[in-house]
Formats: structure tokens, sequence, C-alpha cells
């Protein structure tokens, strides 16, 4: 899938892991276990999948990207604004060997879902 | 990340405040170039914007030199416009990284710039950062404590913080410091800055906050303790009520105005007493006032405003009670028995005024007690004797602490009606000094026309006097003030006779003293001549009180005698006296049986009663002048000079050639005993007879004394005390006294068995007198005299006697 390999999944330590500056806003998650382990749901409606960065550490999953108003046009006002834009960032604890896991990610209807295959021996990424 | 951003980015222009990174901040955007960089903002796809705060906030247009040069870029999360106002635009911005404006790319319409992004602040591990992040968080504890009203939330978000950076924003955007201090803390460019700021930020805030909180504290605790009072007494009143207790003040006050409605109170008293009343009840019990007004309103309702006895007006009773107490004093027995007369007739009549003068000891004070008792009145007593606070008569007013009534205003509390009889003890002795003259103060209250209002200084109300019997004693006249003898009705009680006292004691002190002993009337018998010789030679005084302690001391020595059992009935006979009382005390001068010329006998008089004395003159050859010894007093020694001169003048016409005999000699009188002072004019007929005898060589008759008064042109006059004088010279065995013509009335007062005994000649001028005085002998030349009999030496002579 072109959707799924455009999405950036980069393996960190936690030690070499540095946050971004500044306070970015963080999308909502849903987080699922299934027989093969994990899926999480990001609510990131709007954000292209090519901007959306997934890294993972020893122990913790992080997605980030930025979120651009797409629909905004010459000529255009604002009346009301409530979606937030810009970076985002959200950090979460995966009680499960990352390091070890096969990690997929996937973007549909506005849902970008990480698929995490904890049973799996190896990685085949 | 550490390579350089640059962005171009629409510059929002904040007054007065500062967006942190991480900070949430509500904006309104009003003027046209902000409206215009928000939209600009909002346009872009990422709807990031720069926020940079103005340096002055008063600039509406904000130029680029205006602004600070570090700003916020931060993220537009909500956006609206008012309703009904839709140029202006409320937006909710998040803060995201500091920026550095590298320049300004436009500045129409809206403020454009390139803006450098501005790394965060680096961490720092060194012990100062260290120390810094400890104090804060023991500042933010202080500061936590001291604010009770920080939600919970932010509590949890600032004690939960772990990152010192983040906090340091969160506490910049919290904490109330100014413009300037804010921008200072974003841009601070490393974690030691930062924290050096926001700790002294914060260490300002939590003193201040502490002294705000003193400050309440202390108002808090002021209130509190008023307010606990308060509650208190409430509390009290209502317990009191549960208990069926009226308030204690209350009460006190209802029975106050009971007892003023009660009583009998002239209306201007009752009008000052009510008035008096309602301010006590408005003041607390506490208040200073309370009891000053309560004592003036007790005062007020305990004086016999209205109250009296009534006056027995039984004239035979009235006359036995005053016989009972005191024998003779006639006069002032008669002047009561008047005046009681005069209160039957009419009984709106004003009480006399009565002043005793006497020497001590005749009766004056037990006189007043007697004259209430005849009369039925009370009687009440105050000595004056020192007084000299005119406040003490006339009492102090209230705004002195402690005032009280004065002692006539008192005197009438004790004796509870307004008309006993009140007895002003030892006038003559009042003092006077920078405190006011207690005597002035008497005026107003002897005054018939002014007592009937007296005015006491703590009352400051009339209070009527003019029923009250007043009687004032004094022992001499001379000390009383002229305008408070001319107040009164004067009596003069003389020292007593001899015979006067014998009568007493039989009558009064020896059944007195007898009793006071324990002895029965019987056990011990004092004849008469017993008596007479303790009066004339144990005692000497006008009064009895030291003849009462003579009789005491016999009574006493045979009641020891009577315990020791050596006898049951004793007869003191004179001879007994000296076992009994010692050796006698006094002598009375007696007649000399032979005069030699130039030796006079005189009479004079004391407050103990009259007295024989001796005019001693002899020539001095050679000399000149007179010379005057024996404490003569000036109005003797004038005397003395009187006589002088007029037998100089005058001796030739009496056929006594005194010039010639003055010329060449000095003349020298002596009066013995040289130890007592004498004055007054009544010796000047012996001082002229002795030198009349010394220059014609003639003595005086030796059974002949002499008084009278002498003038220059050698008339007589006469003199006082004569009854005294010529009871002396009977004592004395002297036959004959010479009186000068005017005192012939005076002799009405000498008792009977005394004029049988004497020859009495009354002279008018010197001429008669020397006629009456000198031995009629003038050619027989005396020769010198035998030695002037021996002048026995007085013992206690009391005061100053009177020639």
């Amino acid at each position: 899938m072109a959707r799924r390999r455009s999405v950036f999944i980069e393996r960190f330590s936690s030690d070499s892991y540095r946050r971004p500056s500044g306070p970015l806003w963080q999308p909502a998650v849903d987080v699922y276990r299934c027989p093969e382990g994990w899926k999480i749901k990001f609510d990131l409606a709007g954000v292209r999948p090519d901007e959306i960065q997934v890294l993972i550490t020893d122990d913790s999953l992080i997605v980030r990207g930025v979120r651009r108003d797409s629909v905004m046009s010459e000529g255009w006002t604002y009346h009301q604004l409530e979606i937030t834009y810009s970076r985002f960032e959200r950090v979460l604890a995966i009680p499960c060997d990352l390091k070890h896991a096969e990690v997929q990610s996937e973007y549909r209807d506005g849902w970008f879902i990480v698929h995490i295959n904890s049973c799996a021996e190896g990685t085949k990424a | 990340m550490t390579e350089t951003r640059i962005l171009e980015l629409p510059i929002l222009p904040l007054r007065s405040m500062v967006v942190f990174p991480s900070g949430i901040s509500p904006l309104t955007v009003g003027r046209p170039a902000s409206l215009k960089a928000a939209e600009a903002a909002l346009a872009t796809e990422e709807k990031l914007l720069g926020v940079v705060t103005q340096r002055d906030d008063n600039e509406t247009e904000a130029a680029p030199a205006n602004l600070y040069e570090v700003g916020t870029l931060v993220v537009i999360n909500r956006m609206m416009r008012a309703p009904g106002a839709e140029e202006v635009l409320h937006l909710i911005v998040q803060g995201q990284e500091r920026f550095k404006i590298v320049g300004f790319t436009g500045q129409t319409p809206y403020l454009k710039a390139r803006v450098e992004i501005l790394p965060e602040p680096a961490r720092e591990q060194t012990p100062e950062v260290e120390a810094l992040q400890r104090n804060i968080s023991a500042l933010i504890q202080k500061a936590l404590a001291l604010l009770p009203n920080v939600p919970a939330e932010i509590r949890n978000v600032i004690l939960a913080a772990e990152d010192s950076v983040r906090l340091a924003y969160f506490l910049g955007s919290v904490l109330e410091l100014e413009t300037a201090q804010e921008q200072a803390l974003l841009e601070a460019n490393s974690e030691g800055e930062l924290l050096r700021l926001m700790h002294s930020y914060l260490a300002h805030e939590v003193e201040v906050l502490d002294i705000r909180s003193k400050i309440a504290n202390q108002t808090q605790e002021e209130l509190g303790k008023a307010q606990r009072d308060y509650i208190l007494r409430e509390q009290m009143k209502q317990i009191q009520k549960e208990l069926g207790e009226a308030e204690p003040e209350q009460a006190e006050v209802a029975l106050l105005r009971e007892r003023v409605q009660k009583a009998d109170l002239p209306d201007e008293v009752r009008a000052e007493s009510e008035r008096e009343l309602k301010r006590l009840e408005r003041l607390p019990t506490a208040a200073p006032d309370y009891h000053v007004i309560r004592t003036y309103l007790e005062w007020i309702l305990e004086l016999p405003w209205n109250k009296r006895t009534e006056d027995d007006l039984d004239l035979v009773h009235a006359r036995e009670v005053l016989d009972q107490d005191h024998y003779d004093l006639e006069e002032i027995k008669d002047r009561i028995l008047e005046h009681l007369a005069v209160i039957k007739l009419n009984p709106k009549t004003k009480a006399p005024i009565l002043c005793f003068i006497g020497p001590p000891g005749v009766g004056k004070t037990s006189l007043g007690q007697s004259i209430a008792r005849a009369m039925g009145r009370k009687f009440e007593r105050m000595s004056l004797g020192g007084v000299r606070d005119e406040a003490e008569l006339r009492g102090h007013r209230r705004t002195y602490i402690g005032a009280l009534p004065g002692r006539i205003i008192q005197a009438l509390r004790r004796a509870g009606v307004n008309n006993p009889v009140m007895m002003l003890d030892e006038v003559d002795k009042l003092g006077s000094d920078f405190r006011g003259d207690p005597s002035s103060a008497l005026l107003e209250v002897l005054d018939p026309a002014q007592n009937f209002s007296f005015r006491d200084h703590y009352l400051d109300l009339p209070f009527d006097l003019s029923s009250v019997f007043f009687i004032a004693t004094a022992n001499q006249m001379s000390p009383i003030p002229p305008a408070l003898r001319d107040r009164m009705e004067v009596i003069r009680l003389s020292g007593y006779t001899e015979e006067e006292k014998l009568h007493i004691a039989k009558r009064y002190l020896v059944p007195r003293q007898v009793k006071e002993a324990g002895l029965a009337e019987e056990q011990l018998q004092i004849p008469d001549e017993t008596i007479q010789s303790v009066i004339g030679r144990y005692t000497r005084e006008a009064g009895v009180r030291q003849l009462e302690r003579t009789i005491g001391r016999l009574a006493r020595k045979t009641a020891l005698k009577v315990a020791q059992g050596v006898g049951d009935v004793f007869t003191i006979t004179p001879d007994h006296l000296e076992d009994y009382l010692g050796h006698e005390m006094f002598f009375h001068e007696q007649a000399r049986k032979k005069l030699p010329p130039g030796v006079a006998t005189g009479m004079a008089v004391t407050d103990m009663g009259g007295e024989v004395l001796f005019i001693e003159a002899t020539l001095l050859p050679g000399a000149k002048g007179l010379t005057l010894t024996g404490q003569l007093g000036d109005v003797m020694q004038e005397s003395a000079k009187a006589a002088h001169s007029f037998l100089w003048s005058h001796g030739s016409e009496l056929g006594i050639n005194a010039a010639e005999v003055f010329d060449k000699n000095g003349v020298h009188i002596h009066v013995p005993a040289g130890a007592t002072p004498k004055d007054g004019p009544s010796a000047g007929v012996a001082i002229v007879s002795a030198m009349a005898s010394l220059c014609a060589n003639r003595p005086v008759k030796s059974d002949t004394a002499m008084t009278g008064e002498i003038t220059l042109s050698g008339l007589v006059f006469p003199v006082g005390g004569i009854k005294g004088k010529v009871l002396a010279a009977r004592r004395a065995g002297l036959k004959r006294v010479v009186l000068p013509r005017r005192n012939e009335h005076d002799l009405k007062d000498v008792p009977e068995d005394a004029r049988r005994d004497l020859e009495v000649a009354f002279v008018e001028d010197i001429r008669e007198l020397l006629d009456q005085t000198l031995e009629p002998s003038p050619g027989e030349t005396a020769a010198p005299g035998p030695e002037p009999q021996h002048v026995p030496a007085e013992v206690g002579y009391g005061p100053e006697a009177r020639a």
C-alpha cells in the first residue's frame, strides 16, 4: 500500500529521543487489544499521511506530524476556528517489547491506525 | 534541531501581556492592523502567528521600534467573532516557541517579520540551578500556604511540575508581574537566568503575601476579640435571663429610681436626681462615671432633706435636764429656755447660732449635748481644730476622683434629720492656707440670712441649714475672724470658782469616779475640806478635768486598799492627801504681813481664776529712767510708763516730791513670778501706788489689794474680771480691795459670803486711790523696811495672767 509505505517509521533508543521544543497538540487516541497484539487508532483527520511520523523507542510509541489547513482558499475569511492545526505529537507507553515487535500503519477515513504485532518473533518491517 | 530556523510570520503586537511558550492565552484583537495580522495567520495552513509585546502600552499604532525583539510563536487554537461585533476577534492561542525578530518585511496592512526561532532555555545541572529550584519550590509551598483560594487543579499542576522551565513560564503567567518583568522571563536564554529571575519575583511576591496575610490576621484578630466579647456578653445576658436575673446594672438603676421616687425630696433635688438617673441608665457599669453618679445619688437619697425631729418644748423638763448635767451656767441655760419659749410661740423662728467661749474643761462640749437632750434634738459634733482646707467643710466638686461632700453635709447624714444641734468645736483653731480659708466657708453656714440654701460643692444643690442649732465653741475670742464672730451670739463661760468646783466635785465628779473605780458610794468618804485642798493645792485650772483626774486617783488608791483587804470604808481627810497624792503642787500668793515702801498688792485674772500679785518698785540712785522686769507685756509696760510720768508731773500736787526723786534716781519695777508672762492695763493702780509709796517713803497698806487702769491725767478706769480678782483677794487673806468706781456694778457677781468678808473701796482718780492705799503716816520716816517676804516659787503657773 502506497499510503502505508509513505508513513515513515523510525526506531530510536530511549536515551537519544529528544522532544521538540514547545507544546504541541495531542490527537485523541483509542487503544485496542487484539489476539495479534495492539491496535492504536489516532484521530488525525485532515493530516496528510506523508506528514505523519511514527517513532518507536524501547517502551513507547510516538506519533507526530503537522496538520495543515488545506481547505482555506484565497479571499476566504474565518468566521470561527475550532480545529487545531500545526504540529502535534502523542507519546504512548505500550506494555510490550516494542523493540522486537512488528509495527505497521494504515490511514483510513481520517483515522491513522498503528498495528503492533507483539507475538511475532523478530522484525519484519 | 540545532540549526537555526528562520520563518516569516505575521506579527500581532500585544499590550501589557506576554505569552509564554507552553502558555494558553486568550487574546482579544480589535486594532485594524492586528486584525489583519490575525486574518493572515488564519489564512495559513498551520495558523501560526508571532506575538510580540509592546514596550509602551499606550501606543495604539504599534511601530516596529515600539516592540520588544523577542516574541512567542503561537498557534491559534480557537477563534471566534464576538456576536454583534464582527470586527473584534477572540483568539485562544497556545505558545509554541520563542523567537527573535530578525527583520520586518512589511508594515502594511499588517506587521510582517522574519524571525529566528530561539532554542528552549538550555537545561543546566549546576548546583546553583539546583539550589534555585529548591528555593523556588520552597517559596511556592509558602505562597500556596498563604493563598488558600488557589483552585486545586492549579495547585496540583504547580506541585506536580517536573520541568522547572515550564514551571517558571507558568508562574510568569500566573503571578501578577510587570510586563517588563514578564518580558525578561521570556528573553532568558538559560535555565539559570530564568530561575534567578523567577526566584527574585517569587520571593518578592511571597513577602508581599506574607505581609498581606499578617495585616489580614491582625485585623481579623482585632475584629475577632471584639466579636468574641460581644458574643460572650450576649450569652451572659441570655443566661441571666434564663436564670430570671435582671442585668445587674439595670437592676441597680431600677432600685435607685424606685428609691428616688419614694424619697421625700425638694423639687430641685428631685429634678437633678432624675437627670442623673437618666445619665446613669445610659452608662455601662464599667464607665468610670457610673460609680461617681451612683455615689452621688446615694448621697442625695441619704440626706434628710425634709426629715426633722419634733422639739421638746416642755420648759420645765428642759430646765431639769440642763440642771442635771451642769452646775450653774445660768446665762446659757436661760438662753436655751428663752429659745424654746420662742419656738413655742413662733415655730418658724430661726435657730440661734451660739458661740461658747471659755477655758478648757468648763463643759462647753457637754453643754451642747445637754442642750440637745433638753430640746429633744439629735446631737452632732465636729471638731474644726486643725481644719485648714475649705473643701473639708464644703466638699470637693464632683470632677475630682473620690470627691465627697464636706463635713457639714456628712454630719447631717449621720444625724439623719435637718434640725440637729450641731456643735462646731474649736472654731478658734481653724487653720487657713493656700487651699482656702475654712472660716470663710463657715460664714455662709452660720449666716441665718444665707444658710437656708447652703450649697455643698459636691452636691451642688441647696440644703436648708436654717433649722440646725449651731453651737460653736472656742477657748479664745481673738483668733476668730471678726466676720465670723459677728454672726454668732457669744456666751462666755468663765472658769469655775473654787466654790463652784466644790459643788461640781461633790455632785458629779466624786460619785462618777467612785463608781468608775468599782467602789460603793459609802466606801469612800471625801469631806469638803479635802476637796477644797485638792482644788487649791493639787490642781490649778479653769475647768474641772484635772480635778476629776485627781479625784479619780484618790478613788483608785482606795480601791487598791479595799482589794488588798486593808479596810472597807475610807475617809480621806486633808492630812491624808500627801500620802495619796504626794507633795502639794501649787501655791497661791498669800497676803504679806508687812509691806516695805515700794511694794503694792495687785490683782490679776487668768483662765484659772483670779490671782493676787505683788508689784515691787525700787530706786536706783544715779540711774535714769524706768526698768521693767517680770515678763511684762506691752500694755503693762505702757501702764508703768504712764504711772512714772504721772507721778513725775503731778507728784507735787499730791504732796509727793516725785520729780526730784526721779531726777536723781532711776526706777526698777519687778513683778513676780518672773517666769509668768503678764499683760493688761489693770495693774496700773498697783504700779502707781508702789511708785508713790517709794517716792513718799510711805508703805502701801498690806491688807489692801487693788486693780484698775490709770490714765496719764490721773483717772482710774474700770477693768474686767472683778469676780475672780475679788475671790482671789479673799482667798489670799486680804481684808480690803480698792476698785475703780465704775466697776461697782460688777460686785453683784461676787458671791455673797465673799462680799461679807471684804471691805470694798471705790476710787475715781489717783488722788483718791493713794488716800485709800498708802499708809497715812506722812511724817514718819520709816527705816528701810524688813526684807520682802519670801515669794514662793510658782510651779506650773498656767497661761498668761492678765493684770
